[in-house]
């Protein structure tokens, strides 16, 4: 629910919660983790990068190299150049307390705002322009989810198929904004320390919207889409505040 | 606009489809005589890494001699290969080099290219024909919104997956618009009524015709096993 790494806790020691035993690739990995970034996108270079943690760029090389020998990023060359990730840790529901915590409720209205906006209007793009090739593609990304357990494991195939529409709607720009906001809800929304979603639910309310698409209907496909990413921000919304009320303690993890 | 002129646009549409995918058929009999040994006796194969730098000595080759194109390759079933070692045969222009492209084909990956349920892979492996398929966003393959053309690949007479080429959209609206320029407010249509490239604002890349907008007609472009067709405003229709 950043744009940055800003918000990821400045001090956790050497033996941060991922236990790369490099407090910097910690951080960047928490960051990740929590949807700063997403799987596929570049990571900013390393002068920025560097400055944005507030260290060396060789201290920042050092980390980076952490990184890719745990397989979280891989750098190549030429015209797709750069560093990029590959792989998102799931993150604990110690890092999705205290980020929840760490977030005021007009951050997640916010949030939920910019959602509902950028969704509804993939999908009602996605009515006007799926063929029957396009809703055969998101049907069958739909049924991912029935193979998922694990939250990460349900966090991907959700992801997927908010993708998937995405690309129906014939979009890239649109596609990237989408993966930006799912990226920073994904996490939270399936943690069980967060929004704890069910997949039944959720396999159900994927189903609504494919239905809706298929069917060209947009007016019952953007309802069904604000109505679940509502259902995930009040429900963020309130572990928040059971949170604050049980006094949880959001400074950093030691 | 006449109706000879539109015969004419579409005649040329014809022409720029039917040329590429006779290269792409071409380019198909020469890759896929390099695969006899690696895939002899049953599936799952392997690519050698010396049929590998032959076929991507070929495909630069071809992308050289076809500077429109962002990428081309084979493309297996997966079935066909051996898990450990699966790999898209793929080369892409990058800048001024040709390089292989990697995708991730491992079917437990968050990040698995699922491509067998595209439309280029039904179309022309499942089905056997050629196929022209987009535009669309290959999300988890090169990541970029495309034209794809896939012919059926086949080695010693036994149908292993398919050749294709990919088109970056923003090049398939270049070509086209030169070619549909003497029309105005018309657009070449996918199989799906959706448009591919068209010179008018509301005819815009992506945009499903779902009904025939009134006033306007359309005919085929005849391109063998094709099924694209030019919409264009019928002054007969009043």
């Amino acid at each position: 629910m950043a744009n940055s790494f800003a918000f990821v806790p400045a001090s956790q020691g050497p033996h941060g919660p991922f236990g790369y035993g490099d407090a910097l690739a910690d951080r960047i990995v928490t960051a990740i983790s929590l949807g700063s970034i997403s799987v596929g996108e570049r990571l900013p270079a390393e002068i920025e990068l560097a400055a944005e943690f507030n260290v060396a760029v060789a201290t920042l090389r050092k980390s980076l190299a952490v990184l890719r020998e745990n397989g979280i990023v891989e750098t190549h060359r030429g015209r797709s150049g750069g560093t990029f990730i590959v792989s998102v840790p799931f993150p604990t529901d110690e890092q999705i307390r205290n980020y929840l915590s760490s977030l005021s409720i007009v951050q997640y209205r916010d949030y939920g705002d910019e959602h509902t906006a950028v969704s509804t209007g993939v999908v009602r793009l996605a009515c006007q322009r799926a063929h029957t090739q396009a809703v055969a593609e998101l049907d069958h990304a739909a049924a991912r989810m029935k193979n998922a357990s694990t939250p990460a494991e349900c966090s991907a195939a959700d992801s997927r198929f908010n993708m998937q529409l995405a690309i129906v709607s014939q979009s890239p720009r649109l596609l990237r904004a989408e993966m930006r906001l799912q990226s920073e809800i994904l996490a939270l929304k399936w943690s069980p320390a967060g929004a704890a979603a069910q997949i039944s639910d959720v396999i159900a309310d994927h189903r609504e919207v494919l239905e809706a698409v298929s069917d060209r209907d947009s007016d019952r496909a953007e309802r069904a889409v604000e109505a679940n990413i509502r259902k995930t921000v009040y429900s963020l919304i309130d572990v928040k505040l059971t949170l604050d009320s049980n006094g949880a303690d959001t400074t950093p993890a030691r | 606009m006449a109706h000879s002129q539109v015969e004419e646009v579409a005649h040329g549409l014809a022409v720029w489809v039917e040329d590429l995918l006779v290269d792409l058929e071409r380019l198909e009999s020469s890759l896929s005589p390099r695969l006899v040994s690696d895939f002899a006796g049953d599936p799952p194969h392997e690519v050698s890494s010396k049929t590998r730098r032959a076929l991507g000595r070929d495909v630069a080759d071809f992308l050289e001699e076809h500077p429109g194109l962002d990428g081309a390759g084979l493309i297996f079933q997966l079935s066909q290969l051996k898990p450990e070692t699966a790999r898209i045969e793929w080369w892409v222009r990058d800048e001024e080099k040709i390089n292989r492209r990697d995708f991730i084909l491992d079917p437990d990956s968050d990040r698995f290219y699922d491509y067998e349920y595209l439309e280029w892979f039904k179309g022309a492996f499942h089905a056997g024909t050629r196929t022209v398929a987009g535009p669309y966003i290959d999300h988890l393959g090169v990541d970029d919104y495309l034209l794809t053309m896939a012919v059926p690949c086949s080695v010693d007479g036994v149908k292993v997956g398919v050749a294709g080429i990919d088109i970056l959209m923003n090049d398939v609206e270049a070509e086209l618009l030169r070619i549909l320029s003497p029309l105005s407010g018309c657009a070449v249509l996918s199989r799906h009524n959706q448009v591919l490239v068209g010179n008018s604002a509301q005819l815009s890349t992506g945009v499903r015709i779902a009904v025939m907008p009134p006033g306007y007609s359309r005919i085929p472009i005849a391109v063998d096993n094709v099924d694209l067709s030019l919409l264009y405003p019928d002054p007969q229709l009043g």
